[in-house]
C-alpha cells in the first residue's frame, strides 16, 4: 500500500504528457489569445503608437447609457448631454424618454445580435418539418436527403454572391414579386430590411445541416410506440405531437442551445449578404461585426473590451439555457 | 445503398465546382494580357540620377497597388533601367486592392512595411499623422519636386508638408450611352455641362426610355465630399468640420429629391463604383463618372455600350474646378535605405516613366516634364483617348478637392450616414448634416 502510494504521482504524469502536444498548442492559440483579450480591453492598443493602460475607459465608453425624459421646446442635441448620440425614444407611462450613448453603435449592433436569435425557432421548425418529410422510405429520398444539405457544405462566400444577386433592386425575387403583383422590396437597401435579409441566409443555410441532426433523432424513435398508438386509435397527427416531438426533445434542446450561440456568433452571412459593416447605415451590424470593424480601424483595446462585455452576455445566457434545459429534461424523465 | 453513395459522391463534386467556380471567376479578371511595351519617348534618351550618396549595392522592397499581371513588362523595365542607373535592385510585390490598405496598416504599424509603397493619395495623411513615413519636402531635392504638378504633389499635405510624390492621376470623365441619348429622343447637344442640367436631362431619360440617367456611388468613400467641394461648399473651417451650410444642405437635397421621383434609383444607398460600371455597361443608365482608363471594363463587359460610348466633360459645380485623382508614393520611415528608397520613388515617377506608363493605359503623368512630350498633343483614336488632350490641359490647375480631413475615416462615414439618413427619409437633409457635424466635431475635440 504504502508503495503504491509513493508511486502514483509519477504514474500519473503519463496522462499529461499525453496531453501535452495538444495543450501546448491550445495554450498558445486558444488560452493565451483568450486572456490577452482580457488585458487588452484595458489599453488604447492600436497596433502601432499607443499600448498605454486606461482603466475602464474603454468600458465607460462603451456602456455609457443616458436616459432622461423629452422637453418639449427643446431640440434632441439640447437634450442629450454632450459627447452622447441618441439611441432611441421610447414612451414610457405617457412621457417620452431619449435613450443615447456614447456608443450608439454598440447599442444596435446589441440589439441586432439578439433579433438575430430569432432566427433559432424558425429554424429548428422548419428543420424539423424537413425531417419528417425527408424521413419516410420514398424512392430516391437520399437525393431530397443530400439535397437540402447542400446549402451547409457550400462555401458561405458563394451562398453569398448567390443571394446578393437575388435581393437585388431587379434581382430574381423580385421580379417575382412583381410578377405576381406586389411591390418590389428593398432587401438591402431598406435599413429595416438587411438584417431579415442576412437572416434569411441563415436559415437557408442552416435548415439542411439541424434536419440532419433531427432525421438521427427520428431514426432512434422506436417504430413498435407507432404502432401501439396506431392500435390503440391514434391518428397522424396524434402520432406526431405524443410521439415524434417528445422523441425529439434531446435534438431540439441540442439546437437550440448550438443554433442560439451561432445566432449570436452571426458573422460570414451579414458579411457577405449586407458588407462589410453592415450594409446601409450599418443597419444589419451585429456585435461580431462591430468587433471586427473596430478591429480593422485598429481600436484594437476598444474591440477587446467589447469581446468582453459580449462574452460576459453570452456566458449569462448559456447559464440560462442550459438551468432551463435541465429542468426541462428532468421533467421529462419524471 | 449504391444509390446513396452516388448521390452523395455528385453532391461533393457539385459543392465542389461551386465553390471552385466562385473562386475560378476572381482569379479570370486579373488575367489580361500584358500590353507590349511602347518605343521610349525622347526624354528617356538618358536616365539621370537625381538623388546623390545612394546607399551602394542595397536592395529597395517596393508594393504597387493592383499592377500584376497587367503591367509586369512595364514595371520590370523600369527597375532594369533603375538598376542600371544607381546600382540598387528591386524588390517587387504587387497588392491587390480589396486587401490594400488593411494590409498596409497592419504592416506599417507591425514595422515590417517596404521601403516603398504605392497607395492612394487619400490614404498618405493617416501614414504621415502616424509619422510612419518620410517627408519628401525634407528628402527630394527641389528641382525634383518642381517638376510635379502643385496640386498632385500638395495634394494630401499634412501640417503643410508632403509626404509623397505622386505617381499617375486621372481625371474623371462623364461617359455617356449615346444610344440612349437617342431612345429619348436626344442629342450631343443636350449631354448636361452642369447639375441642373444633369437633372433636366435625366428626368427626360426616364420619362422617354425608363432608364436611369446616372446613378452616383454616393455612399462609397469620399464621393458626396467631392460633389460638395465641387458646388463650393467648405468641407472644413478652422480645422473643424463645417459643410452644414444651406449650400451644402441643398447638394443633399438635389440627390434627395431625384431618388424620390425615381429618376435616380433607390438603391444608390449600397451602390459600389465596380458595380455602377456594370449597370452603365448594362445599358441601364445614360452616363456614369468615372476614369477613361476603366472604358476597357466596359469593352470587356458589353461591346454593345462600348460602341456608342462617348466621353464628355464632368458636370460643373458652383466652384468649378477639376478633381484629380493621385496614385502616390510614399517612402516608410523604417527604411534602412532612405536614399535608395526615394531615388526609386523619383525614379518611377520621373518623366520619362510616366510617359511610357501613359502610352500603356489612359492615365494621366503628374509632371510638367511629361506633358511636354507629343503624345499628349493630339488625341488618340480609341474613344477612351479621345479626351486625351483636353485632359493633359487641366492638369497643371487640377487640384484634390476634398482637403486633408482629420479622422479621415470616421470623418467619411459620419457624411455618409447623414447622407443614407437623408435619402431614406429618415432626417431632411440640413438636420441630417448638422448631426454628422456635431458628431464629427465632437470626436476630433475641436
Amino acid at each position: 500500500m504504502i508503495r503504491s502510494a509513493t508511486n502514483r504521482p509519477r504514474r500519473n504524469i503519463s496522462p499529461y504528457l499525453f496531453l501535452a502536444p495538444a495543450l501546448i498548442m491550445m495554450g498558445i492559440f486558444l488560452f493565451y489569445p483568450i486572456v490577452s483579450v482580457f488585458s487588452m480591453s484595458f489599453t488604447n492598443y492600436n497596433l502601432a503608437s499607443k499600448n498605454d493602460f486606461i482603466g475602464v475607459e474603454n468600458f465607460q465608453n462603451l456602456l455609457a447609457l443616458d436616459i432622461r425624459p423629452r422637453v418639449e421646446g427643446q431640440t434632441i442635441r439640447q437634450t442629450i448631454p454632450t459627447g452622447y448620440q441618441q439611441i432611441a425614444q421610447v414612451d414610457l407611462l405617457g412621457r417620452r424618454y431619449v435613450i443615447s450613448g456614447r456608443d450608439p453603435d454598440f447599442w444596435r449592433a446589441l440589439r441586432n445580435s439578439f433579433f438575430y436569435l430569432l432566427a433559432t425557432p424558425v429554424l429548428i421548425v422548419l428543420a424539423i418539418i424537413v425531417a419528417v418529410l425527408v424521413n419516410r422510405p420514398l424512392r430516391g429520398i437520399g437525393f431530397f436527403r443530400a439535397g437540402y444539405y447542400i446549402p451547409a457544405i457550400t462555401s458561405v462566400v458563394a451562398i453569398g454572391l448567390m443571394w446578393r444577386t437575388l435581393y437585388q433592386q431587379d434581382g430574381l425575387i423580385n421580379q417575382f414579386l412583381t410578377l405576381i403583383g406586389l411591390q418590389p422590396v428593398g432587401w438591402l437597401t431598406e435599413p429595416g430590411m438587411t438584417l431579415l435579409s442576412a437572416m434569411i441566409v441563415t436559415i437557408w443555410r442552416g435548415v439542411g445541416y439541424y434536419a440532419v441532426i433531427f432525421l438521427a433523432g427520428l431514426q432512434g424513435i422506436p417504430l413498435e410506440l407507432y404502432e401501439a398508438a396506431a392500435i390503440d386509435g391514434a391518428n397522424r397527427w396524434q402520432q406526431h405531437w405524443n410521439i415524434t416531438l417528445p422523441g425529439l426533445r434531446p435534438s431540439i434542446l441540442f439546437v437550440a442551445v448550438v443554433s442560439s450561440i451561432s445566432a449570436l456568433r452571426a458573422f460570414d452571412e451579414v458579411y457577405v449578404v449586407a458588407g462589410k459593416s453592415g450594409g446601409v447605415l450599418n443597419s444589419a451590424r451585429t456585435v461580431i461585426l462591430y468587433i471586427y470593424n473596430q478591429f480593422d480601424a485598429r481600436l484594437i483595446g476598444y474591440a477587446a473590451a467589447i469581446s468582453v462585455v459580449f462574452f460576459v452576455i453570452t456566458v449569462a445566457l448559456s447559464i440560462i439555457n442550459l438551468r432551463f434545459g435541465d429542468r426541462r429534461t428532468s421533467g421529462s424523465e419524471q | 445503398m449504391f444509390l446513396r453513395k452516388l448521390i452523395l459522391s455528385v453532391t461533393l463534386m457539385l459543392a465542389l465546382i461551386l465553390t471552385a467556380g466562385a473562386s475560378g471567376s476572381a482569379q479570370a479578371q486579373g488575367g489580361t494580357p500584358t500590353p507590349t511595351l511602347p518605343p521610349a519617348p525622347e526624354i528617356c534618351s538618358a536616365d539621370q540620377k537625381v538623388i546623390a550618396d545612394v546607399e551602394a549595392g542595397a536592395t529597395v522592397s517596393f508594393w504597387t497597388l493592383s499592377l500584376s499581371p497587367t503591367f509586369d513588362s512595364y514595371l520590370a523595365d523600369v527597375f532594369a533601367r533603375f538598376e542600371k542607373t544607381y546600382g540598387v535592385k528591386v524588390n517587387w510585390t504587387d497588392v491587390p486592392f480589396g486587401e490594400a490598405q488593411t494590409r498596409y496598416r497592419n504592416a506599417l504599424a507591425a514595422g515590417n512595411a517596404p521601403d516603398v509603397i504605392n497607395l492612394s493619395g487619400g490614404w498618405v495623411p493617416e501614414f504621415a499623422e502616424a509619422g510612419q513615413i518620410l517627408s519628401m519636402d525634407q528628402n527630394v531635392p527641389e528641382a525634383v519636386r518642381k517638376d510635379y504638378f502643385e496640386g498632385a504633389y500638395t495634394g494630401y499635405n499634412v501640417n503643410g508638408e508632403s509626404y509623397q510624390v505622386p505617381w499617375y492621376l486621372s481625371i474623371q470623365f462623364m461617359m455617356v450611352n449615346k444610344q440612349i441619348l437617342t431612345d429619348a429622343g436626344l442629342s450631343e447637344k443636350d449631354i448636361p455641362k452642369n447639375f441642373e442640367e444633369l437633372a433636366k436631362v435625366s428626368r427626360t431619360v426616364k420619362e422617354k426610355t425608363k432608364r436611369y440617367g446616372f446613378a452616383p456611388n454616393l455612399l462609397e468613400g469620399d464621393t458626396f465630399l467631392k460633389l460638395l467641394a465641387g458646388e463650393g461648399v467648405p468641407i472644413l473651417k478652422d480645422g473643424k468640420a463645417a459643410f452644414n451650410t444651406p449650400e451644402g444642405a441643398a447638394v443633399l437635397q438635389y440627390y434627395v429629391d431625384l431618388v424620390k421621383e425615381d429618376v435616380i434609383p433607390k438603391d444608390i444607398t449600397t451602390l459600389e463604383h465596380r458595380k455602377m460600371l456594370d449597370r452603365f455597361s448594362a445599358g441601364e443608365m445614360a452616363f456614369v463618372f468615372t476614369g477613361p482608363q476603366l472604358a476597357r471594363l466596359i469593352n470587356e463587359n458589353n461591346p454593345a455600350t462600348y460602341k456608342n460610348l462617348l466621353l464628355a466633360p464632368l458636370p460643373v459645380g458652383k466652384a468649378g474646378g477639376v478633381d484629380l485623382g493621385v496614385m502616390s508614393l510614399v517612402v516608410t520611415k523604417a527604411t534602412k535605405t532612405p536614399k535608395a528608397a526615394v531615388a526609386l520613388a523619383t525614379f518611377v515617377t520621373n518623366s520619362c516613366n510616366m510617359v511610357l506608363f501613359s502610352k500603356i493605359v489612359p492615365i494621366y503623368p503628374s509632371s510638367a516634364g511629361a506633358l511636354k512630350d507629343p503624345f499628349f498633343q493630339k488625341n488618340g483614336e480609341k474613344v477612351e483617348e479621345s479626351a486625351r488632350v483636353p485632359a493633359a490641359q487641366s492638369l497643371p490647375t487640377a487640384k484634390v478637392l476634398v482637403p486633408t480631413l482629420p479622422q479621415a475615416e470616421k470623418f467619411k462615414e459620419e457624411v455618409n450616414k447623414a447622407v443614407a439618413n437623408a435619402l431614406l427619409g429618415q432626417a431632411t437633409a440640413q438636420d441630417a448634416l448638422d448631426e454628422a457635424v456635431d458628431v464629427i466635431n465632437t470626436a476630433i475635440g475641436k
